[in-house]
């Protein structure tokens, strides 16, 4: 429609010039301009985004005639008809002219001189339109790091409009539909890329919006579907010994789902036979499988990155426990030895002897302590072991052993470094002791706490299970939180809504929900995972589709 | 074929020889045919008569089908579950009706076994060499005359020897070889001499290697994978010593030793990833029994028996020394009994069995254990032409002693089993039985005072049986001149079964389990005689067993059926003895089965099929005879498991030559 306008405008202008022509063409002042001798097809972009002010290449057809030209003069025009600034001057081989940036005006005429320098009564002239750029950002990102089901946190991110600066701000808003504006997170100014949002419930839209010099929202906007990252655990069943049925199960906290079997259906092989512990550490996971005698290095949804064997004598090694520090993965091994897996290369870069049968491996201000049970000697003159090994992990090498109450078994860590020690005892006269190993001074001090079978730290609060037995073998358990940071039990009625559980066999807890899971066990049948929150209400029970769960691991894929 | 299928065909089979049982009716006595290896001292009890359920596989029988073992023999019984860790090395244990192993007795020539430690009796042990007989009671047998211990167990396994049989000449020597797949080698020497008119003697030795190094499949998910089995080599010899006396006038005296040594690998389960075998186990068991029976008038018998028995185990790992085990279990076992014919359908007995056993090993905390028992067996028999009426009443006193530490307390009981069988018609063989027994098993040394599981506190496990059956034996024409069948339902109940009770993170032994059974078995055997010197037999069984947890209505796995048994079992022979090569071909069927308790997909093992084929042939020198026999097992060659992870070996070959003098 423009373009079919301008040529007709052309015309009618070109028509005309050639009347005027025809009337007085001998003044020596006058150039007598032919229609050939005017160049078409003129076009102008503005480029400058700003309202006001234009700028940009104006282009065009060279006459076709140019026998008497000289240079092609440029114009900016108020009404097209009258010259006004005059803009530049070209040579008429030149098609194309760079308009600096300037002042709207509403055309541009193009008319040229001939070789006495004297400008052509006829023209061609294109009317300007200022563009003005657009005032919707683009590339608008979200993630949500905050990993509570309903909660959402984290940094928007998006590149401004291309025309920012006819805006003073942007206004960032949450929606329900994508439509409708329902509450204002924040503004910013138009320059700026970013937007942080704090924790908060969980909103479908996100809606950026301009804000004009007006102070009134631009009409047009930018949104984006906000999806909550809420994570899951990943289960691991143990299984029952010589019945190759460990297994990996995923349960879903968005969809409140557990997906069984996941790393067969990864891989297409079993896990194994009896599964141990996992870490999950940067974007890897690490699964011990103990009679299998394999540690398998798998990304986060299970797939095998690396099968980890060692053998030591002929003999393959079976892996009990795992634990993280500075880019290492470290292994015990119950042939006695303290496994170092570097996270990359994923090879076990060296080993190094701890005490008998080491049961779980923690880590703590540069050091890696390892539980001693020596549980293979319940029956024999030696006895078990009752030492923690304490290995620097700089150097690698046991710098002591710390004597605890006998058979050492389960550890935590809290946020000050003290290492929290369950020994299981003799099951007769030496019971279940809950133990704390600090550092004062340069030695190791450890101090008895109280009784305690499983256990599991969370944000310095230790959540205990006891079970203790009389004599016909009835079980009496207690479930217990314990402040690592005041040292003071805070109750020995953790679970407040009365659920029973009757057979815990593990206990685990994650960072993000702060959740208590306990998982149990007949030893017989599949496992049930209760989850608790952490004031010890049960918010979700399943099955397992396992046997022995052995805790549950928290992770975002 | 579908394993489905073949028991729906099996069961055709079955269903066909009923009806045409009912459609001829026949009053003649059991035709029997007695082959000419059977004319020797022993005698076979009429299964049919037997007011519970009794099944016999005889010499005659082993040889005619060619079955390789005692396990081999026991599988093709109704109603019995054999655990089979596979290949020759591999523990067999024999469980009745889903009762469990502890609550099967084991006899050997009369005396029953003991283990005292684990409570079963792996079958392995024994060979097929110079065996008359296997037999198998489910519930009370109606022999009352027999050691008090017999009748204590919820079933008996009979395992008897030939006595040695003189003809013209003074003495018998038999040489035997059996050699086959995975490195079998197996002699085997039989030697006795009559001494003078009253006794002889005989001397026999085996010995038996095998490096067991089969190939097995087995599936990983979607995959199958292949192995060798490993640490599976075999290195047993039996050899026992027997003097025989004949007193005269219903006086007999025999005495017995026996001594096992057997060294093998435990090959263990597959494990996935890891192929590491270690474990050995080496048992050196010695027992030495007298046996003696007096007619003192025709209303009185006496019998006495007494038995010394040294069981040494030894299982060791080199890499986990601190497992290593030793154990030696002591028995000294007296019986005396009394049967004293009242009329001449009547028969009373009383018998009594002192016995004390004691353990040492190398367990610290358990100081070497005895216990003391006294069973009393007070029996009648009531035995007319149509009806049959056995009862007893057993009182066990068990006196449990330690040298130190708390001792558990004494138990004692009163059982009772009452069985009848009555023939309703003068014109036919049909016979319904229906017996009750109540047993209980004791705790065994393990149950009690293994370390950290052991518990001093427990009560005895409980079986109740009640059965009801029909028989009929009798010939239908004279080719088909022998059929038998037998149908009984059955209803047990174990109560307080004792099992291992997780307690935190560590397992107690308790009372705890109850276990219901539900169950049918079918028996049938026949012969066909097709020419004089030629015939069929066709032999089948099948079973059903809904054998269900009832211990705790909250569990997963509450009215589930217990591990390792299966719903459906058959099995089934068909031979054809004739003048060239005698041929028989042999199959056995199980259904699906649960590796553990929850009756889930991913617990249960396939159902299985086994076919084999034996061929024999006896060549006849004037007095001396070679016999070859060859065995092809397991034809299909699937490595199918009875214990998950246990695979048994694939299709095998056993040749065997044997030489009698």
């Amino acid at each position: 429609m423009k373009i079919k306008h301008l040529i007709f405008t052309t015309l009618v202008g070109a028509s005309l010039a050639l009347g005027f022509s025809s009337c007085s063409n001998d003044d020596e002042d006058i150039f007598e301009n032919t229609t050939e001798s005017l160049v078409t097809n003129l076009s102008f972009e503005d480029t400058n985004p700003k309202s006001g002010e234009i700028e940009g290449n104006l282009t065009w057809k060279k006459p076709t005639d140019m026998s008497e030209l000289s240079t092609v003069v440029i114009y900016a025009s108020e009404d097209g008809s009258t010259k006004g600034d005059k803009l530049g001057e070209v040579s008429p081989d030149k098609e194309t002219f760079e308009v600096k940036s300037m002042n709207y005006v509403k055309y541009f005429i193009v008319t040229s001189k001939n070789k006495n320098g004297i400008e052509g009564l006829k023209f061609t002239k294109i009317e300007i339109e200022d563009i003005v750029g657009a005032t919707v950002v683009t590339n608008l990102a979200f993630s949500d790091i905050q990993y509570l089901l309903g909660k959402i946190e984290g940094e928007v991110t998006w590149t401004k409009p291309v025309g920012y600066m006819n805006l003073s701000k942007v206004a960032l808003y949450a929606s329900s539909d994508g439509i409708k504006k329902d509450t204002k997170l924040g503004e910013v100014s138009a320059e700026t890329e970013s937007f942080a949002i704090e924790a908060r419930d969980y909103f479908k839209y996100l809606i950026i919006v301009g804000v004009n010099d007006n102070n009134s929202e631009e009409e047009n906007f930018a949104k984006i579907e906000i999806e909550d990252i809420a994570g899951g655990i990943y289960i691991l069943n143990s299984g029952k010994s010589n019945s190759n049925n460990a297994n990996l199960a995923y349960y879903d906290f968005k969809t409140e789902t557990l997906t069984e079997r996941i790393f067969e259906g990864a891989n297409n092989k079993a896990l194994g036979d009896t599964g141990q512990d996992i870490v999950i550490y940067g974007s890897k996971m690490y699964i011990a499988v103990y009679e299998s005698a394999v540690i398998y290095v798998t990304d986060k949804s299970g797939k095998i990155l690396k099968t980890i064997e060692s053998t030591k004598d002929a003999v393959k090694q079976k892996p009990r426990s795992l634990a993280a520090l500075d880019g290492k993965v470290y292994a015990t091994f119950f042939d006695g030895y303290l496994a170092k897996i570097d996270t990359t290369s994923l090879n076990i870069e060296g080993q190094v002897k701890v005490g008998r049968n080491p049961e779980y491996v923690r880590t703590a201000n540069g050091k890696i302590f390892v539980a001693n049970s020596g549980g293979l000697d319940y029956n024999t003159p030696l006895g078990y072991d009752k030492t923690v090994s304490v290995v620097d992990a700089a150097s690698f090498t046991e710098s002591e052993k710390v004597d605890v109450v006998i058979n050492p078994d389960k550890m935590a860590v809290d946020s000050e470094g003290d290492i929290y020690v369950i020994s299981n005892g003799n099951y007769g006269d030496v019971p279940n002791t809950l133990q704390r190993i600090r550092k004062e001074g340069d030695k190791y001090v450890v101090t008895k706490v109280g009784n305690a079978t499983w256990m599991s730290m969370s944000n310095d609060k230790l959540y205990i299970i006891y079970s203790q037995y009389d004599a016909n073998w009835n079980q009496t358990i207690s479930y217990h939180v314990y402040d690592a940071k005041t040292e003071k039990i805070i109750t020995n009625n953790f679970i407040t809504d009365g659920t029973d559980i009757k057979k815990p066999y593990s206990i685990t807890t994650d960072p993000i929900y702060n959740y208590v899971y306990i998982g149990t066990s007949d030893y017989t049948n599949n496992g049930d995972m209760y989850i608790f929150t952490s004031e010890g209400k049960l918010v979700k029970k399943f099955d397992t589709k396992g046997i022995n769960p052995m805790g549950a691991y928290f992770v975002t894929k | 074929m579908s394993f489905r299928l073949s028991f729906i065909i099996f069961f055709l089979l079955l269903l066909a020889g009923d009806l045409s049982l009912y459609a001829q009716i026949n009053d003649s006595l059991s035709a029997k045919k007695l082959s000419e290896i059977e004319v020797s001292a022993y005698i076979k009890p009429s299964t049919s008569r037997s007011t519970s359920p009794l099944q016999v596989i005889d010499n005659t029988e082993i040889k005619r089908i060619g079955i390789l073992s005692v396990s081999d023999a026991v599988r093709r019984f109704s109603g019995v579950t054999v655990k089979d860790y596979g290949g020759i090395g591999g523990m067999k244990t024999v469980s009745i009706r889903g009762m469990g192993a502890q609550h099967t007795a084991v006899s050997y020539d009369g005396v029953t076994m003991s283990n005292i430690q684990s409570g079963q009796i792996d079958i392995s042990r024994f060979s097929l060499d110079n065996i008359s007989m296997i037999s198998l009671s489910i519930g009370q047998s109606d022999d009352i005359f027999q050691p008090a211990r017999s009748y204590a167990s919820a079933g008996l396994l009979q395992i008897n020897t030939l006595n040695p049989n003189f003809t013209d000449k003074g003495y018998k020597l038999n040489i035997e070889t059996k050699t086959g797949s995975f490195g079998l080698f197996n002699p085997y020497l039989y030697y006795a001499q009559k001494l003078n008119k009253k006794f002889s003697l005989s001397v026999n030795g085996s010995w038996e290697r095998a490096d067991g190094r089969y190939k097995f499949e087995y599936e990983n998910a979607d995959k199958k994978e292949e192995r060798k089995r490993k640490n599976s080599d075999v290195n047993a010899w039996r050899t026992e010593i027997n003097l025989y006396g004949n007193l005269g006038r219903g006086g007999e005296i025999r005495f017995k030793t026996n001594y096992y040594d057997s060294e093998r690998g435990l090959p263990g389960s597959i494990i996935f990833y890891n192929e590491d075998s270690f474990e050995r186990l080496h048992n050196k068991d010695l027992f030495s029994q007298l046996y003696y029976k007096y007619k003192i008038n025709e209303k009185f018998d006496i019998k006495a028996q007494a038995r010394f028995s040294r069981y040494y185990y030894q299982y060791s790992n080199y890499i986990v020394p601190q497992d290593s085990t030793s154990i030696t279990q002591f028995e000294y076992y007296t019986s005396l009994g009394t049967l004293y014919k009242a009329t001449k359908n009547l028969s009373i007995s009383l018998v009594e069995d002192v016995f004390q056993n004691r353990l040492t090993s190398n367990f610290s905390d358990v100081n070497k254990p005895r216990r003391n028992s006294s069973l009393t067996a007070l029996s009648a028999m009531l035995n007319t032409e149509r009806l049959a009426i056995t009862g007893t009443l057993l009182a066990t006193y068990v006196d449990e002693s330690m040298e130190s530490g708390e001792v558990p307390s004494n138990k004692k009981k009163i059982t009772p089993a009452i069985s009848a069988s009555f023939q309703p018609l003068n014109q036919t063989n049909l016979r319904i039985r229906t017996s009750y027994k109540k047993t209980f098993r004791v705790p065994t040394f393990e149950d009690m005072y293994y370390i950290r599981m052991g518990n001093k506190n427990l009560k005895p496990e409980y079986a109740i049986q009640y059965n009801i059956g029909l028989t009929w034996a009798g010939s239908i024409s004279n080719t088909l001149d022998y059929i038998s069948i037998s149908a009984d339902g059955y209803k047990n109940k174990v109560d307080d079964k004792i099992v291992a009770f997780p307690t935190g993170n560590i397992f107690k032994m308790r009372n705890f389990g109850k276990v219901d059974m539900t169950g049918i078995d079918f028996n049938m055997r026949s012969h066909i005689a097709v020419k004089s010197n030629m015939g069929i037999d066709v032999s089948g069984n099948y079973s059903y067993q809904k054998v269900i947890d009832v211990t705790d209505e909250e569990a997963k796995n509450y009215k589930h059926q217990i591990p390792y048994t299966p719903r459906h079992y058959g099995s089934g022979a068909i031979s054809f003895e004739n003048p060239w090569v005698n041929i028989a071909y042999s199959l056995i069927v199980s259904g699906k089965r649960y590796a553990l308790d929850q009756n889930i997909p991913e617990n249960e093992i396939k159902a299985y099929t086994d076919h084999s084929i034996s061929l024999n042939k006896t060549l006849k020198f004037s007095d001396n005879s070679l016999r070859l026999q060859f065995n092809l097992n397991n034809l299909g060659n699937k490595n199918y498991q009875i214990i998950q992870y246990y695979p048994m070996p694939g299709r095998s070959f056993t040749l065997s030559a044997n030489l009698s003098f």
